[in-house]
């Protein structure tokens, strides 16, 4: 995908989203501030519950216009992740990094060499060509394994990410519905208790799809400031990937790559989802 | 206290239970079908598949041309350098080694990094 078509589609998913992150606030004032008191039905749906179903109905539809263009472009990202394609173009990538760097140093120093050694035709001057050819050799080899490594590292990275804010997504919205089946069982309860107890759990429903809708749109955003470089948080971010090539057979990179475990960390929410389930 | 139905068994879902349960099973469908599938690769990785995958990466780097020969040659034609035979041997034999101690000292890095990320992977709970 061209950069400035990825760029454009954030600008506007992260533009909806800040906005229903504010409708999603009004709700939750309009909640806190009582508005849905009413008379108790035995019967029926009560009037702040319906009028918490139409509001609960606006806010999830808003929240899926959201999430779908901005889940669509993470699955496409990761894709191109995770194709060969990728792997290929960040090896060449640190390679002409690499050279680029290394080049014109070699020139540099054969040129010195071949004026203090006699010539291009003396031992000395073969001898420091060979030597300057085993050490670039050595240097761009080290430069395409970390570009390939690199590639999956950062494929590890942002998939893992999308699964933690999948995962995040569907606990919270699990958990609104474990509470409204909670309100189910209890239901008699409730209207047989205190008027204003039920009214506290009405508002605290609403005010949930309201704050899960802010940090979606708190999200949003945060891909919109992604598209211009990796972002933490972003698996939407593209941009140049810079990694310290000289660094790779060091430990140094071993702690970059351990790092993706930070990502792993997000799967014990995925454990208390499946306990849910059961 | 109101105890206006305190008896009447409740017939169904409310409409608000029943639009969030209805939310509940979009979340729910959406998962399964695009996020479980990412999450198992990740579980897969975590338990062997990153060492595996790493290490097929490390050797398809090893084996796609390196272009620093090109460039040892044209250096070499540019300023008119033609090695004696046995100079030939010394160099041919150095850019031996070099390529083998490099490739034994890439591929032993790269394997303790990816069972270090894959230990990271277990112990932050992919694959619990």
């Amino acid at each position: 995908m061209p950069f400035g078509a990825i760029v454009g589609t954030l600008g506007v998913g992260g533009t909806i989203a800040a906005g229903t992150g504010i409708v999603g606030l009004g709700l939750s004032a309009a909640s806190a501030s009582g508005a849905f008191n009413g008379p108790v039905d035995s019967n029926g749906p009560t009037p702040e519950e319906l009028q918490a179903t139409k509001q609960s109905k606006k806010v999830f539809e808003f929240s899926q216009k959201i999430r779908k263009p901005i889940d669509a472009l993470a699955r496409k990202d990761l894709d191109t992740l995770r194709s060969p394609g990728q792997a290929d173009l960040q090896e060449g990538n640190a390679v002409n990094q690499v050279m680029g760097a290394d080049s014109p140093a070699l020139e540099r120093t054969l040129a010195t060499t071949a004026a203090g050694s006699g010539g291009p035709g003396s031992g000395r001057f073969a001898a420091r060509l060979g030597a300057a050819g085993s050490q670039l050799d050595s240097d761009v080899t080290k430069a395409k394994v970390g570009g390939r490594l690199s590639a999956l590292q950062e494929y590890l990275a942002r998939s893992g990410q999308y699964v933690d804010r999948k995962s995040q997504d569907l606990e919270t919205g699990m958990g609104l519905v474990q509470s409204g089946g909670d309100a189910a069982a209890s239901r008699q309860a409730a209207r047989i208790g205190a008027q204003v107890q039920r009214n506290i759990g009405t508002n605290q429903a609403v005010g949930q799809i309201g704050g899960s809708l802010m940090s979606l749109g708190m999200s949003g955003l945060s891909a919109a400031g992604g598209a211009g470089g990796v972002s933490p948080g972003s698996e939407t971010g593209v941009g140049g990937r810079v990694v310290d090539l000289k660094n790779i057979p060091s430990a140094g990179y071993r702690g970059a790559l351990s790092g993706v475990a930070g990502s792993g960390q997000t799967y014990g929410s995925m454990g208390n989802i499946a306990m849910a389930f059961g | 206290m109101n105890g206006g139905g305190g008896g009447v068994p409740q017939k169904g879902l409310s409409p608000m239970q029943s639009e969030l349960f209805r939310q509940g099973k979009v979340l729910v469908k959406d998962y399964f079908e695009n996020t479980a599938p990412l999450a198992q690769e990740q579980a897969n990785l975590a338990t062997g598949g990153l060492l595996l995958k790493g290490m097929s990466a490390v050797d398809q780097a090893l084996e796609t041309p390196n272009p620093a020969p090109g460039i040892q040659a044209r250096s070499a034609a540019r300023y008119g350098i033609s090695l004696t035979p046995d100079q030939q041997a010394a160099n041919d034999n150095a850019s031996a080694l070099t390529k083998a101690s490099t490739g034994v000292m890439v591929k032993n890095n790269a394997r303790s990094s990816l069972v270090n990320a894959q230990r990271g992977m277990t112990f932050g709970g992919v694959a619990a």
